[in-house]
C-alpha cells in the first residue's frame, strides 16, 4: 500500500539559512577579508602575540640554560612538555575528523566548519611539534631523527622505536593535512583573485590560486582526488594518535603498559578536538557574523559528538580500572589508587570530572541551545583533557616500581611560559588565518546552497 | 599561441547542462565548462571518462609501503644491525607503522601532484580563458572557434538560444 507522507525530515533542513544566492555566499565569506580589521581582532592578536613572545623568551632561556630549568627530574623525565605535545596533537584530530571522516560519511553539515577546523589541525600540529623539539634539549640536532645516509657512522635511526614511528606519523599527518587543506582552498583562492581590487592582493592570490578557473574537467578530477585524500586521511588520523599512544603503551610503566591506549587516545583526541572547534567556532560565528552559516544545527551536531566521545573516553577509563583490578598486578592496582587518593589526587578528580561528568549535561536540548553553557563546557573539556595527559604521564612516572626513586613534578615558571607560548602561537596563527583566508569553504557551501534541497535565486544582487 | 574562443555565459546550472548536451548533439566539440562549484551530471554531459588518478594513488601507496620496507630492511639488517637480546634483525611487525605512514604520504603527495600536473595548475599560473564571475556565481561554456571558423556565428546563436545571458567571442591564451 502506498501512502503519501507529509513528514518534514529534520535532516532536510537547509544547511545554510537565509536563502542565499551564490553571490551572497561569496560576499558573506569574503567581504570581511577586504575590510579593515576590527578592534576585537587587534586586541586578540595583541594578546596572543604577546603570549607568543613571552613563550619565545622562555624557550630562549630554556635553550640557553638547559632543560633543568623546567620541573623535570631523575624520576619524571616526561612532564609538562610531553603533556602539551599530546594535548595539541589531540586538538588537531577534530579537524581531520570533520574534513575527512565526516566527508566519507556524507555528513553535509561539516561543510560550514571544515575549513577552519582543518586550519586548526595544522596550527595545532605546529604547536605540538614545538614540544618534542624543546624536550630534546638540543633541538638543533633534530635531523638525527631523519632516515638518510649520513657521516655519523652511518648512524641510522632505530625503526623499531615508537619515538621514530611518532616522528614519522606526525610529520606525515602534518604534510597530508596541509595538502588537503590547500587543495580545498584553491577554488576559493580563485574566487578571491577574481574579486581582488588591490594590485598586491591580486598578485598574491594569483600566485596562490594556481590558475584555477572552475574548469569542469578540472572539477571532475578534483572531486576524485578530494575523495581519495579523505580516504587516506581517515586511517592516517586514526594511526597518529594510536602511534602517540604507543610511546606509552610499549613501555612497562604501570598505567602506561596497557593495550587499550590506542583507541582510548583516539577517542580522547576527537573529544578534545571537537571541544576546541566549538570554542573557536562560537567566538568566530559571533564576531564574524557567520550565524547563518554555522547554525544551531552545527552546534547541536558537534555537542553530540562531544557527548558520544565523552562516553567512549569514560568507557576507556572504566576499562582501565577494571583491568588494573582484574590483572592482579599490585603495581597497576597501586597506581590507580595513587592516581585518585595519592598526594596529587586532585589532578585525577579534575580529569574525570571534566571529561566524564560535565559533558553529560549535553543530553539536554536546553543546554545544547544555550551557547554560553556550551562554550563553558567546551573550555572545561579542554581543561579536563589536558589533565588527562598530565595524569597519564606524570602520575604514572612519579610512583612506579621502586619507592626509593619516587618523586614529584613541580612545574616551574618556564613550564608555564612555554605552554603559554604555544597557546599564543595557536591563537596568533588562527587570527591571521581568519584575517587573510576564507574561513568557510565558499565553493563547497555554494554546492550545498544549489543542491541542498531548497530553491536558489540565481543571478540577482542582494 | 592565441586561440579564439566562443563563450556562452549562463546564470542557471540546469541550462548549462542542457546547452552542453545540445552543442555536442549538434556535432560541436565543447572545450570546457566553467562553474563556481562542481556540477553534478557534468561529466556525463561532457562525455568525460572516469579519471585514472585513483591508480596514481594506488601506485603511490605501494611505492611508499615497499620503499619504506626496503629502507628498513637495509638499515636494520645490512647497514646498522643491532643485536637486542638475540632478536631477529628483520623484525617485520615493528616495521609496519613506518610503512603505513610512508604509504599514505606517497599516495597523497603523488595523487595531488598528478592532479596539479594533468590540470596544469601551478603556482602563479595564468588563467587559461578569463571569463568574468565564473568563480563567483555564473557558469560558462567555451568552444574552440577554430574547429569551424566559418560557423562561429551559428555556434554563438546556439549558445544564445540555449539560455546564455551573454556570449563572448574572444582571443585567449592556449596552453
Amino acid at each position: 500500500m502506498q501512502q503519501e507522507h507529509a513528514v518534514i525530515d529534520p535532516i532536510d533542513e537547509p544547511l545554510v539559512q537565509g536563502n542565499k544566492t551564490l553571490q551572497q555566499v561569496t560576499r558573506d565569506v569574503a567581504d570581511h577579508l577586504d575590510q579593515p580589521s576590527s578592534k576585537a581582532w587587534w586586541v586578540g592578536l595583541g594578546i596572543s602575540a604577546s603570549a607568543l613572545a613571552l613563550g619565545g623568551l622562555c624557550i630562549l632561556y630554556l635553550m640557553t640554560y638547559g632543560i633543568g630549568t623546567i620541573g623535570k627530574n631523575k624520576t619524571i623525565g616526561w612532564g609538562f612538555l610531553i603533556t602539551n605535545f599530546v594535548f595539541w596533537v589531540g586538538i588537531g584530530h577534530a579537524g581531520t575528523l570533520i574534513s575527512a571522516i565526516l566527508y566519507l560519511l556524507r555528513q553535509k553539515w561539516r561543510t560550514s566548519v571544515n575549513r577552519s577546523a582543518e586550519a586548526m589541525t595544522l596550527i595545532a600540529v605546529m604547536c605540538a611539534g614545538l614540544f618534542p623539539l624543546m624536550h630534546m634539549g638540543r633541538p638543533w640536532l633534530f635531523y638525527y631523527l631523519m632516515p638518510y645516509p649520513n657521516t655519523r657512522g652511518s648512524l641510522w635511526m632505530n625503526f623499531r622505536s615508537p619515538l621514530v614511528w611518532d616522528m614519522l606519523a606526525i610529520s606525515t599527518y602534518f604534510t597530508v593535512s596541509a595538502v588537503f587543506w590547500y587543495l580545498g582552498l584553491i577554488p576559493d583562492l580563485a574566487t578571491l583573485r577574481d574579486r581582488a581590487t588591490s594590485k598586491v592582493k591580486k598578485a598574491v592570490y594569483t600566485l596562490m590560486a594556481f590558475g584555477w578557473n572552475g574548469s569542469g574537467r578540472a572539477w571532475h578530477r578534483y572531486e576524485l582526488v578530494y575523495l581519495i585524500l579523505a580516504g587516506l586521511a581517515t586511517p592516517l588520523v586514526l594511526s597518529v594518535h594510536s602511534v602517540v599512544s604507543f610511546d606509552f603503551a610499549t613501555s612497562l610503566i604501570p598505567g602506561w603498559h596497557t593495550t587499550i591506549l590506542p583507541p582510548y587516545f583516539v577517542a580522547g583526541a576527537i573529544f578534545s578536538g571537537f571541544a576546541m572547534v566549538l570554542t573557536l567556532m562560537l567566538v568566530a560565528r559571533k564576531t564574524m557574523h557567520f550565524e547563518e552559516y554555522i547554525t544551531q544545527r552545527h552546534i547541536d551536531a558537534m555537542t553530540k559528538v562531544i557527548l558520544l566521545t565523552s562516553m567512549l573516553v569514560g568507557l576507556a577509563y572504566l576499562s582501565e580500572f577494571f583491568v588494573a583490578w582484574y590483572s592482579g598486578s599490585r603495581y597497576e592496582q597501586f597506581h590507580f589508587l595513587n592516581r585518585f587518593f595519592g598526594p596529587d589526587g586532585w589532578w585525577a578528580w579534575v580529569m574525570y570530572g571534566c571529561n566524564m561528568v560535565v559533558p553529560q549535561v549535553l543530553w539536554f536540548r536546553k543546554v545544547r541551545e544555550n551557547l554560553v553553557l556550551v562554550f563553558i563546557i567546551s573550555l572545561l573539556v579542554n581543561v579536563g583533557m589536558w589533565f588527562e595527559r598530565w595524569v597519564i604521564i606524570v602520575s604514572s612516572l612519579q610512583a612506579d616500581y621502586l619507592p626509593s626513586s619516587w618523586n614529584f613534578y613541580r612545574p616551574t615558571i618556564f613550564d608555564f611560559g612555554v605552554m603559554l607560548g604555544s597557546f599564543g602561537l595557536f591563537f596568533t596563527l588562527f587570527l591571521l588565518f581568519a584575517k587573510f583566508l576564507p574561513m568557510i569553504a565558499i565553493a563547497e557551501i555554494k554546492h550545498e546552497v544549489a543542491h541542498g534541497g531548497h530553491a536558489i535565486k540565481h543571478g540577482e544582487a542582494a | 599561441m592565441s586561440r579564439r574562443w566562443l563563450i556562452g555565459i549562463y546564470e542557471d546550472e540546469a541550462k548549462v547542462l542542457a546547452a552542453v548536451t545540445g552543442l555536442r548533439g549538434a556535432g560541436w566539440q565543447v572545450h570546457d565548462v566553467y562553474s563556481p562549484y562542481p556540477m553534478p551530471g557534468l561529466e556525463k554531459a561532457l562525455g568525460l571518462k572516469h579519471s585514472r588518478l585513483g591508480w596514481v594513488a594506488f601506485l603511490g601507496a605501494m611505492a611508499g609501503v615497499f620503499g619504506m620496507l626496503a629502507t628498513e630492511l637495509y638499515v636494520a639488517v645490512v647497514a646498522w644491525p643491532v643485536n637486542i637480546g638475540g632478536r631477529p634483525f628483520a623484525s617485520i611487525p615493528a616495521f609496519f607503522p613506518p610503512m603505513f605512514e610512508a604509504g599514505v604520504l606517497a599516495a597523497a603527495l603523488g595523487t595531488v601532484g598528478a592532479l596539479l600536473y594533468v590540470c596544469r595548475l601551478y603556482p602563479g599560473q595564468d588563467v587559461e580563458i578569463e571569463i568574468p564571475d565564473v568563480n563567483d556565481h555564473r557558469f560558462a561554456v567555451a568552444l574552440d572557434a577554430d574547429q569551424a571558423p566559418q560557423a562561429a556565428a551559428k555556434i554563438l546563436a546556439q549558445l544564445r538560444k540555449s539560455g546564455a545571458v551573454e556570449v563572448l567571442d574572444k582571443q585567449g591564451v592556449a596552453q
